[in-house]
């Protein structure tokens, strides 16, 4: 048995014993997915706390639903991003917390502290875009966030996002011609 | 689709990439929401305890019963006394 097959079995074996209710089993998982769950809230929702409160709920809800799981072929970590993705709708549904994301919070401003001229151009490029992907609808900007920071397949995000494979690849073709057009657009203000 | 069109396309692209780092949550909230969970796991639901109830039901019971019975004796004492 290969290096990739023994590991998915472990891993298999992990998930297994988290269904059957063994805890230690579930940290495994959390340890896992608890980055990229936070990272996602994080994206949508625009401010630690709320990222950190939607992420506790989302990880309380899957210890209290792991027996329930049923195994398919999209990864564990799709099943997670499906609550996150509840929680989050919830979250913009039932508030106005429709906040704007301060810019400076994000991580890619780490890199300006690398300072050649390119460099900064480029971040000037990042944030911009940042603001432009901000008016996007919320399942356009979900699908970026799924596709750019996890690199899920159009598979794994339809799984996500209760759509065909077919829907996400158009949904992505339409969201980048939406938003070549906003840049177009918003470089001519 | 024109050429500089799919040269703007894939430079959003490129853009993105950069743009959507997974981003590491404060220090200690791993750990922090990991022990919550596992407390919580361990959450011991307390019975009421029964017999406490029982035994306060049944001496309430016992003291009513003792009053009635005083009562009705001093009932018959001065009933009898009086005749």
């Amino acid at each position: 048995m290969n290096a990739p097959d023994k590991s998915k079995n472990n891993h298999d074996d992990v998930l297994d014993r988290a269904i059957g209710g063994d805890e230690e089993a579930f940290s495994i998982l959390y340890q896992e997915n608890i980055k990229k769950i936070y990272s996602y809230i994080y994206y949508r929702t625009g401010n630690v706390k709320d990222a950190e409160d939607l992420t506790a709920r989302v990880f309380q809800r899957a210890l209290k639903h792991i027996t329930r799981y049923k195994r398919t072929k999209v990864p564990f970590s799709a099943w997670l991003y499906r609550i996150a993705h509840n929680l989050v709708a919830n979250w913009h549904r039932d508030s106005k917390h429709k906040r704007e994301l301060p810019l400076e919070d994000h991580a890619y401003i780490q890199s300006k502290s690398v300072v050649p001229e390119k460099q900064i151009e480029k971040n000037q490029q990042i944030e911009h875009l940042m603001r432009v992907v901000r008016k996007l609808s919320q399942d356009r900007q979900q699908l970026l966030i799924l596709k750019y920071m996890d690199d899920l397949t159009n598979r794994e995000i339809g799984a996500i996002m209760k759509k065909s494979e077919g829907a996400i690849k158009s949904l992505y073709h339409r969201t980048l011609k939406e938003l070549r057009k906003k840049i177009d657009e918003s470089q001519f203000l | 689709m024109k050429i500089n069109e799919i040269n703007e396309t894939e430079n959003i692209e490129n853009n993105l990439g950069s743009l959507f780092n997974p981003i590491a949550p404060q220090e200690g909230f791993i750990q922090e929401l990991q022990d919550r969970l596992r407390k919580k796991a361990q959450v011991v639901i307390e019975r009421p305890d029964y017999l406490l109830i029982v035994l306060l039901v049944l001496s309430g019971l016992a003291f009513g019963i003792f009053i009635y019975w005083m009562i009705k004796m001093f009932i018959r004492l001065f009933g009898s006394s009086n005749n």
